[in-house]
C-alpha cells in the first residue's frame, strides 16, 4: 500500500476554508508505492520508467517495442525464441545481415543440411587466405583425389622428412653387425671407406645373430689385406620420427682404445626395427643375445656432446671420424631420462633405461 | 479591522468533542467568524475555556482563505499573555499543553 501524506494538518478546533482543502489535497504527497497499487490497465508510459541502473524491466510475451531506441552495453544471458521482424534489424551481428543465400555483405546461414550452400565461389575455398587446389600448384592447398588419397606425383623426395644415420665398422677382416638407423623407414643403404680405393664387404646379415622381430640390418667388414686399419661405412637415409636428440653408439675396444663400430643418427635403433627399445636396446647385433668381451664396451656418448658432434658432421665427415679426430673416452655420467625416442606414428617419449652393456659416457677433447 | 465581536461568540460542542478526542481535556469551545466585504473570511476567533475556568482565545487571522497568523492570548495571574504562531496547529498544541499544566 502506498504512503499518502497530507497537505495540511488541521487543528481540532480549526476554521475549515475551501483554500485550506484545496491544499489538504494539493500540497499531499503519495509515495512507497508499489506493484499492487497500480490498476492492471494503468499502461504507465516508456518515460515514466527508468531502464538505467539496476532497473530490470520485463518485456510482456507479446510486447512489442516501437520507435527508434537505443540499447547501450551488451545483451547478455541466453535468447529464448527468435529475433524476428522483416523491417527490422533484428537478424543483424555488428550492422551484417543474416541470409539463407550466399549474397555480398551478408552472413551466410548453414543450409537445411547443416552445410555451407553449394554455390559459394570466390575466395570461399581459401584457409588463412591460402586457396584450395585439386592439384599441386604453388601456395595451394591440396586436396584429396577421388580416392581419398593425394593425387600422383605430388611428394617429392625433397618434401619428406628425412634423416640420415650412419654405421661403422673399423674391425679388420671381420665382420661387424650393425642395424641400421631408420630401419623400415629407409631407403637403400650407400657405402663408401674411409680412404678411398679400399675394399669393403657389405651384407645384409653375415653369421649374425637376429632376434623374432625383423629389423634392417648390415655386416659391414673393411677387407683390404694390404692396407692399414681404416673404416668402412654405411649410411642409410630415412624417414625421420623425431630428431630432437642426435644418437651415438660405439663399440669400443678398451684395450686397443679403437672405435671397432659405430652408429649415429637422430634417432634411437629402435625406430623402424620393431619400435621396442628393450628388444633393439643397442645397434650392435652381435651383442644382443651373447655377453660382452671383457675388452668391449658399449658406449652411448651424452646427448650434449653428441650435438655438438652432431653439428660438425658433413657429408665426407661422419661422427667417428670426428671422434677419432677430436675426441677420447671420458667419464661414465648420470643418464636422465630425457632422451627422446619416437615410433612410427611420432609418438614422443622418453627412453627410460639403458641396457646393461651400455655405458652413458661424455667424451673429452684430446 | 474588524475586531472580533465577543457577543457573537457561539457555543461549539462538536469543536469541544474534537479537542477531548484529539487532546484528551474537557472544554468548552465558542467560535466568532468575522468576514471582510466580499464576504471572505478574515478572522476566526476561537475561545476555549478550561475546567478550570480559564479562557484561551486563538485568534486566526487569514489572508486569501490561508492562515496568515495565529495569536494565543489568555490570563496568567491577572495579567494577559499573547503568543504569535505560523500555523493554527502548534497554537492548539500550545493551548492543550497549557491545559494539561493546569490540571497537574
Amino acid at each position: 500500500m502506498a504512503d499518502l501524506t497530507r497537505g495540511y494538518t488541521f487543528g481540532a478546533t480549526e476554521t475549515v476554508t475551501n483554500t485550506k482543502l484545496h491544499n489538504l489535497v494539493d500540497l499531499g504527497d503519495v509515495s512507497a508505492i508499489v506493484n499492487t497499487d497500480i490498476a492492471s490497465g494503468a499502461a504507465i508510459e516508456e518515460s515514466k520508467i527508468a531502464f538505467d541502473g539496476s532497473t530490470v524491466v520485463l518485456v510482456g510475451n507479446t510486447q512489442t517495442i516501437t520507435g527508434n531506441k537505443t540499447f547501450t552495453g551488451s545483451l547478455t544471458g541466453s535468447l529464448t525464441g527468435s529475433l524476428t521482424g522483416t523491417a527490422s534489424n533484428a537478424d543483424t551481428v555488428d550492422s551484417i545481415h543474416a541470409s539463407t543465400a550466399a549474397e555480398a555483405n551478408k552472413l551466410l546461414a548453414l543450409n537445411a543440411s547443416a552445410k555451407f550452400a553449394a554455390d559459394i565461389t570466390g575466395d570461399a575455398d581459401t584457409v588463412d587466405g591460402i586457396h584450395a587446389s585439386s592439384g599441386a600448384a604453388a601456395n595451394k592447398l591440396l586436396a584429396l583425389n577421388a580416392s581419398g588419397i593425394f593425387p600422383s606425383n605430388v611428394v617429392s623426395s625433397a618434401t619428406l622428412r628425412t634423416a640420415s644415420g650412419v654405421v661403422t665398422s673399423g674391425t679388420a677382416k671381420s665382420f661387424t653387425q650393425l642395424t641400421l638407423p631408420g630401419g623400415a623407414y629407409g631407403f637403400y643403404p650407400q657405402v663408401r671407406s674411409q680412404f678411398a680405393g679400399r675394399k669393403i664387404s657389405a651384407r645384409i646379415s653375415e653369421d649374425g645373430m637376429v632376434g623374432s622381430s625383423y629389423i634392417a640390418s648390415i655386416a659391414l667388414e673393411p677387407t683390404d689385406p694390404q692396407t692399414a686399419l681404416f673404416v668402412a661405412y654405411a649410411q642409410q637415409t630415412y624417414v625421420t620420427a623425431s630428431g630432437e636428440d642426435y644418437f651415438i653408439f660405439l663399440l669400443y675396444d678398451n684395450v686397443t682404445k679403437q672405435i671397432n663400430g659405430s652408429y649415429s643418427a637422430p634417432d634411437h635403433p629402435c625406430y623402424g626395427n620393431g619400435d621396442d627399445e628393450n628388444e633393439v636396446p643397442h645397434p650392435f647385433t652381435d651383442y644382443w643375445y651373447k655377453p660382452l668381451p671383457n675388452n668391449l664396451e658399449i658406449i652411448l656418448v651424452e646427448k650434449n656432446i653428441a650435438k655438438k658432434i652432431q653439428k660438425k658432421t658433413t657429408r665426407k665427415k661422419g661422427a667417428v671420424d670426428i671422434i677419432n679426430e677430436e675426441y677420447e673416452v671420458g667419464a661414465i655420467t648420470e643418464f636422465k631420462k630425457d632422451l627422446d625416442i619416437s615410433d612410427y606414428e611420432s609418438n614422443h617419449r622418453k627412453l627410460q633405461k639403458l641396457h646393461k652393456d651400455i655405458k652413458y659416457r661424455k667424451l673429452k677433447l684430446k | 479591522m474588524t475586531k472580533p465581536n465577543h457577543a457573537k461568540l457561539q457555543k461549539v460542542k462538536e469543536l469541544a468533542k474534537a479537542f477531548k478526542v484529539r487532546y484528551n481535556r474537557n472544554v468548552e469551545v465558542f467560535r466568532a467568524l468575522t468576514f471582510n466585504q466580499d464576504n471572505e473570511l478574515k478572522e476566526a476567533s476561537i475561545h476555549i475555556m478550561s475546567k478550570k475556568g480559564t479562557r484561551f482565545i486563538l485568534n486566526e487571522f487569514l489572508s486569501d482563505g490561508l492562515t496568515d497568523y495565529v495569536t494565543i492570548t489568555y490570563k496568567v495571574d491577572d495579567t494577559a499573555k499573547t503568543s504569535k504562531y505560523k500555523r493554527y496547529i502548534d497554537a492548539e498544541i500550545s493551548v492543550a499543553d497549557l491545559i494539561g499544566q493546569e490540571e497537574i
